[in-house]
């Protein structure tokens, strides 16, 4: 079987033809013209030096992602022109997976880094299993899927894998070289980088892992490949979270109890518990609103939430919480303002209390807007960090 | 669609995606188009009041197989068949532009036929000959479309001088941030169109540009500005606005400098011919002050159906087809080129 393999989901640009065991060309550039221009030059140069029948080729190999959104496409339609024109099928490589397959055999976790801006990377971590059988080789096996996260989340989870069994790390890919001193910072496990033979995306091992998965029966038409982006577009994200920003008011319910308690155990250094938050709803003196998103298809609906107590026609507000995602979208205003109007009206409240942190300016800007006004402090009243209370009350 | 192909006629593939249009065409011997299919992402681009150029580019990656496929299939030829392979290269969305340069360059390479790089305005300006089989160079083309706003000199097939294009907004532009402006939403060309028909155009007198120092160059910044003044000032008088009226008396406003500045350089050139292509040239208040002020002035008037007036591949065939015969040839590095300027290769 002849595989063409390509990878253009990085800096690199990088074209193979691989046959069963043998890589009989590869063309790799780490420079930076852009892919459109070197891609189809490379691969000319290859059928012109392997003087190769392009209708030889049975399949195409493509790092399909993730990556640069525009070196990804740049891959995938030179991809689908080719297989519509030679009529072969495409075999989607996943771009991490390939970077890994450069360390075939290795007894590491391998951990490819590709910078993927706004400080996330694109990653995953692998190792290689034994197959049973002399020379039956080893196994790719995932062991953290290919994923967009933060450079701290990944570092994190190998600290958690690796501690205990003592087991190394290879670190290898573009972002190595963005994040190293990081790297080096928050790694507490035994940890290598790969040399330049072999730490960047390359065409040959897209193939030849491609090959393997073509065996499995992974393989695509030409017209129905696409990149396997791992994130949305800005405009869909942001679309997306003005969406979840629709939202209503409303009293706490028992279903709401574990994704409250999770969101305060967010917002505070020393939270409530679920048995706290429980007890609330058989109180009569008490109240918790939630604010609850009206998308349908937003995981966590809960984007904030807010309590009242009756204190003998008192009213003594805690636990205000927005979620750090929806903070600035005038959450805690709306809750506040239902808050206020639920106590006048339940329990005909007419003065209302609550301690905030003398450092949380946001919080104090919106109470002395909702015509709360500093009546004292509490020195160190708060822990973790160590901040004085101020006391604030609104009488009307 | 059955026609006849002998071995002399020249087929081009041809295929565009230079913003949210994925759309690839046969054309034989430059004037017989023998598929013209487009995947338009119109609707998805109105959840968001304009084109998104990521969203768009997903899209193109999507769709671009089926849609040469399907081109072949309609025009019922193989590929083996096409004599050679014409691609918008420029201008337009970057990210958009390299799925069709990046597939197209992939057909070439494998199959083996030639390659032609093709400026995505002497496409629209090309859109006139497919349905004015009379149609030759040389005469004046008034290119008008959301992203456009060119007055060209048609020299000779693929040999052009730009007169005056716009120094701000496309007149599209105008169009769809006008359409904005007064509740009518996206796309405005279309709805400010539609509207017009029941509004009066000389309801509110808007200003018609004029650009120091050039004849033919075009502004519409300043007259969405007056658009959006008077809906302000409105608004603070307490006067209701009358939506058909605003939107009528805008694209007379459009259309009179539109028309003014093309007729001129007819005259100044000494043509009998005048073409538009590109978008706003379906819009139906441009295309009736036209065919009436020609007519007065004996001037031959064209201007192609809407379907070659939107974004399309035939188009791109057409012009396509010109440059192959001048022997224009693309190299496999053919790059994209988002501000390509008409005329520079």
């Amino acid at each position: 079987m002849k595989i063409l393999g390509l990878d253009s989901s990085g800096l690199v640009a990088s074209a193979a033809v691989v046959e069963e065991d043998v890589t009989i060309a590869e063309y790799t550039v780490n420079y930076k013209k852009t892919h459109s221009q070197t891609l189809i030059p490379m691969l000319d140069e290859i059928k012109r030096m392997t003087e190769l029948d392009l209708h030889t080729l049975d399949a195409i190999a493509i790092a399909s992602g993730p990556g640069s959104f525009t070196g990804l496409r740049i891959g995938s339609a030179t991809a689908k022109g080719l297989g519509l024109a030679l009529d072969i099928p495409i075999i989607p490589v996943p771009t991490v997976d390939a970077l890994a397959y450069n360390f075939y055999g290795c007894s590491a976790l391998v951990c490819p880094l590709m910078d993927a801006r706004r400080n996330q990377v694109y990653t995953g971590l692998y190792e290689f299993q034994k197959r049973e059988g002399t020379g039956a080789g080893y196994e790719l096996c995932t062991v953290l899927k290919q994923c967009a996260v933060s450079l701290s989340d990944i570092i994190g989870k190998i600290n958690e894998m690796c501690c205990e069994n003592d087991r190394e790390v290879l670190f290898l890919g573009d972002g190595v070289a963005v994040y190293r001193e990081q790297i080096t910072a928050l790694a507490k496990v035994k940890y290598s980088f790969a040399p330049s033979c072999c730490n960047r995306q390359r065409a040959s091992c897209v193939a030849a892992l491609g090959a393997e998965l073509y065996q499995k029966g992974i393989c695509q038409t030409a017209a129905e490949h696409a990149p396997e982006y791992l994130r949305l577009s800005q405009a869909e994200r942001e679309r997306a979270e003005h969406a979840a920003v629709k939202y209503h008011i409303r009293e706490m319910q028992q279903s709401d109890l574990e994704e409250v308690t999770a969101l305060e155990a967010s917002c505070f250094s020393m939270p409530w518990k679920y048995r706290d938050f429980e007890e609330t709803l058989t109180n009569p003196n008490r109240v918790y609103l939630v604010a609850e998103t009206d998308a349908a298809d937003i995981k966590e609906h809960i984007l904030g939430g807010c309590m009242l107590t009756n204190i003998a026609g008192e009213g003594d507000i805690t636990n205000v919480a927005v979620r750090e995602a929806y903070r600035g979208k005038k959450i805690a205003a709306a809750l506040m303002e239902a808050l206020l109007k639920f106590g006048r009206e339940r329990y005909g409240i007419t003065a209302f209390t609550l301690e905030v942190r003398s450092q949380n300016t946001p919080a104090r800007k919106l109470y002395e807007k909702l015509g709360f006004v500093s009546k004292g402090v509490r020195r160190g009243f708060y822990d973790k960090p160590k901040d004085d209370a101020v006391i604030l009350w609104k009488e009307r | 669609m059955m026609e006849m192909i002998k071995n002399k006629d020249i087929l081009i593939l041809a295929v565009e995606s230079s913003c949210d249009e994925t759309a690839a065409a046969v054309v034989k011997n430059g004037r017989e188009v023998l598929s013209n299919v487009i995947s338009s992402q119109i609707e998805l681009h109105t959840l968001y009041g304009g084109v998104v150029p990521e969203i768009a580019s997903r899209k193109h990656i999507e769709k671009i197989n089926q849609v040469i496929e399907e081109a072949l299939h309609e025009a019922n030829v193989t590929l083996e068949k096409i004599t050679a392979i014409a691609v918008t290269y420029g201008p337009g969305l970057v990210g958009a532009l390299l799925v069709g340069v990046s597939a197209a360059k992939a057909l070439s390479f494998a199959t083996g036929k030639p390659l032609i790089g093709v400026h995505h305005i002497e496409g629209h300006i090309s859109a006139n000959y497919i349905e004015n089989k009379a149609l030759e160079p040389p005469f004046v083309c008034l290119v008008v479309s959301g992203g456009h706003t060119h007055l060209v000199v048609v020299r000779d097939y693929g040999a052009y001088k730009i007169l005056g294009c716009t120094r701000d907004d496309a007149a599209g532009e105008a169009f769809d941030k006008v359409a904005r402006a007064i509740g009518l939403g996206y796309p405005g060309g279309p709805k400010i169109d539609k509207i017009s028909r029941e509004g009066n155009p000389d309801a509110v007198q808007f200003p018609r540009a004029k650009v120091d120092g050039s004849n033919y160059d075009f502004s519409f910044s300043g007259l969405k500005s007056a658009v959006l003044n008077y809906l302000n000032t409105c608004e603070m008088k307490g006067i209701e606005i009358n939506t058909a009226d605003v939107a009528a008396s805008f694209q007379k406003a459009v259309v009179d400098v539109l028309v003014g500045h093309s007729l001129n350089a007819v005259k100044e050139y000494g043509f009998e011919t005048f073409a538009i292509a590109g978008g706003v040239a379906s819009n139906s208040a441009l295309r009736a002050a036209f065919e009436r002020e020609c007519a007065k002035r004996k001037i031959q008037f064209y201007h192609p159906s809407p379907i070659f007036c939107t974004d399309n591949a035939a188009m791109i065939g057409v012009a396509g087809y010109y440059e192959y015969l001048k022997g224009t040839r693309s190299g496999y590095d053919l790059n994209a080129v988002p501000n390509l300027k008409l005329g520079e290769r």
